[in-house]
């Protein structure tokens, strides 16, 4: 129970797929789909930490960050 | 064979002669005057007792006698029989060598040590081959060869090489019936290719790596293409303001070529802009009429339009009474309009002002931008002229902070799809709730995640958001669907890689989702009882779930 304990705003989910795809969503979906974030989320913190790490930083600054985010997106690539 | 014949007859002569010498003495024929004759006939005259000897020791001196008549030289094995003639005879043992002094050694020792040596002699002597027969080396198809080859010497003439060039004309056309040199040009058109001549640059110029005439430098805009521009109520006003990682193209960076490459072109081009656009500007009603949008006529219309035609309209602001003094259009200086300069600060305020119109809200945007960056563009010709810009500037710097905190609280809040729909994104204090846990999972044990990071991280999410989406929506249309479903998920979640065979969606679902997702997520199985396998993992959620609770 690593994950997050709070309830995240269904509906927001929801609208962002609906708004890329043009298609509609059923209806249990988007727990999916939000559990993919989490780990696209986890994935990415863990390079970001990695990087940062490695860059000598202190916490995960948003350069580290922004360096590790076309290799996480290309992890999860379809 | 006559020596042996006469050996035979001397004796029955000498016998003779001896019956003979014992009747009559003095005979001595010259037939009988060699010397055994006369040993015998003087030793037969002695006593008979000493004829008998002689007699009896004949065969003794015979033995020369009788390897006279062998008719050859005395064999090796005679002569090794008999070491008592070999040692009388050292030529003999001279000439054989060792071989003749290996009888000699009789130890086991010695006879190994010989053999030994023989050995070491056969293997280490150099001559060894060659006394061969020379009647193979003689006979050799060489020999005939070079034998040929002297008697034809003085007819025949050394072969020139025919030079490559020519070859063609003279071994083709020149001896066209010959059929001996029919074979010659055959054979020595390798040549021709070979020779690294004329044709090598010809090689050289065809294997030469393409050479791109403008690629080598830097420049982006070369090798970009320029994609169709958006509209201004679309357009960024920042760089990562729409959600999509592969969106940001040149072409939508269009009205931020001042930061570009401008600045450094110089004044002319500034001038004939700043130029154009004032004209436009002065002539207003007339000149806008062409637009687009014709009808409209109110002044943010008119911004608008100016805004969306060219960098030059939007541009003209105060860089006019800087310019135009220091260049050659004199009587431009002529449409210098303080007025407008007035009205246009009037105008940006008021649509920063007012949030009323997206559209305003655009222009506003992005003309207050153009006209923040001007001054800084100009600075240089600016420097000896009218206070009054300088002044004007600091009153559009305040504006351009005003501006920009405006455009940075409402690009927050719109964003806008390919498909033109408007998309929120998650609220910050949700990524920032996960995005923290995930730092502390991953070893950063006190991670503090700053504003920065944040926004970064909000900036992934969305671009992660859009690309799925993508993805499900082509799941779902390959399946013949119009809605995404769970099964798309799946298979996204499959391809991704998250899922494998030891780790099921719901036992992911599990570890990283609240308790009350699961619950809805236990909903899934109904729609999906056509697979076994996630059948079997729904239920382990529901044991598992079950044994939680």
């Amino acid at each position: 129970m690593a994950g997050a304990q709070k309830l995240y705003p269904r509906a927001t989910v929801k609208k962002i797929v609906k708004a890329h795809s043009k298609r509609n969503v059923s209806k249990n979906v988007d727990v999916l789909i939000f559990l993919d974030y989490a780990l696209f989320l986890q994935t990415l913190m863990k390079e970001a930490s990695i990087n940062a790490k490695q860059a000598g930083e202190r916490g995960i600054s948003a350069k580290s960050v922004k360096k590790v985010t076309e290799v996480s997106l290309s992890k999860f690539k379809g | 064979m006559s020596t042996h014949g006469d050996s035979h007859g001397l004796d029955p002569a000498s016998n003779a002669n001896t019956d003979s010498t014992l009747s009559q003495q003095p005979r001595i024929t010259p037939r009988n005057s060699d010397a055994d004759g006369a040993i015998t006939s003087e030793a037969a005259k002695d006593t008979p007792y000493g004829t008998l000897r002689q007699l009896a020791n004949l065969p003794k001196p015979a033995t020369p006698l009788r390897r006279a008549a062998s008719a050859g030289p005395p064999s090796h094995r005679s002569i090794r029989r008999t070491p008592v003639t070999q040692a009388r005879t050292p030529g003999a043992t001279q000439r054989l060598g060792g071989s003749g002094r290996r009888a000699n050694v009789l130890t086991p020792h010695g006879r190994a040590a010989m053999r030994e040596l023989e050995a070491r002699r056969a293997v280490l002597t150099p001559g060894k081959d060659r006394r061969r027969s020379g009647r193979q080396q003689r006979e050799t198809p060489r020999d005939d060869l070079r034998a040929l080859s002297r008697l034809l010497a003085p007819k025949s003439q050394p072969v020139v090489p025919t030079p490559p060039g020519h070859n063609a004309s003279t071994g083709k056309f020149a001896i066209p019936g010959n059929d001996d040199f029919d074979d010659g040009p055959d054979l020595e058109r390798p040549r021709l290719s070979l020779p690294i001549g004329d044709d090598d640059e010809d090689d050289d110029s065809l294997l030469l790596p393409p050479r791109s005439a403008g690629l080598e430098d830097e420049n982006i805009t070369v090798r970009s293409i320029e994609l169709p521009r958006r509209a201004i109520s679309e357009q960024p006003p920042g760089r990562l303001s729409r959600g999509s990682f592969g969106s940001i193209r040149m072409s939508d960076q269009f009205a931020d070529l001042n930061e570009i490459g401008l600045d450094g072109i110089g004044g002319v081009f500034d001038s004939s802009f700043a130029m154009g656009g004032q004209l436009s500007d002065d002539d207003v009603p007339d000149m806008y009429d062409d637009f687009p949008r014709e009808n409209t006529a109110t002044l943010r219309d008119i911004g608008l339009g100016r805004g969306r035609v060219s960098l030059a309209s939007g541009r003209d602001s105060d860089i006019r009474p800087a310019e135009f003094p220091g260049d050659d259009t004199e009587n431009t200086f002529v449409f210098t309009v303080p007025p407008r300069d007035a009205t246009d600060p009037q105008q940006s305020d008021d649509a920063a002002e007012t949030p009323s119109g997206e559209i305003g809200n655009n222009y506003s945007d992005q003309e207050v931008e153009v006209e923040g960056e001007d001054p800084e563009a100009s600075d240089n010709p600016m420097e000896g002229e009218a206070d009054t810009s300088i002044q004007e500037t600091t009153l559009l710097d305040i504006d351009t902070s005003v501006a920009d905190t405006h455009k940075v609280t409402r690009k927050k809040r719109i964003k806008i799809s390919k498909h033109g729909i408007q998309y929120p994104s998650l609220p910050p204090g949700v990524v920032k709730k996960l995005a923290t846990t995930y730092a502390r999972t991953s070893g950063n044990s006190k991670a503090k995640i700053s504003k920065d990071t944040l926004d970064a991280i909000i900036q992934a999410s969305d671009w992660f958001f859009e690309q799925i989406s993508d993805d499900l929506g082509a799941y779902a249309e390959h399946a013949g669907r119009k809605t995404i479903e769970e099964s798309d998920v799946l298979t996204l979640m499959k391809r991704q890689r998250q899922t494998n065979t030891t780790t099921t969606p719901f036992s992911l679902a599990q570890k990283y989702l609240p308790r009350e997702l699961l619950q809805e997520l236990r909903m899934v199985p109904p729609s999906k009882t056509k697979r076994g396998r996630q059948l079997e993992s729904v239920d382990e959620v529901d044991e598992d779930v079950d044994v939680d609770e």
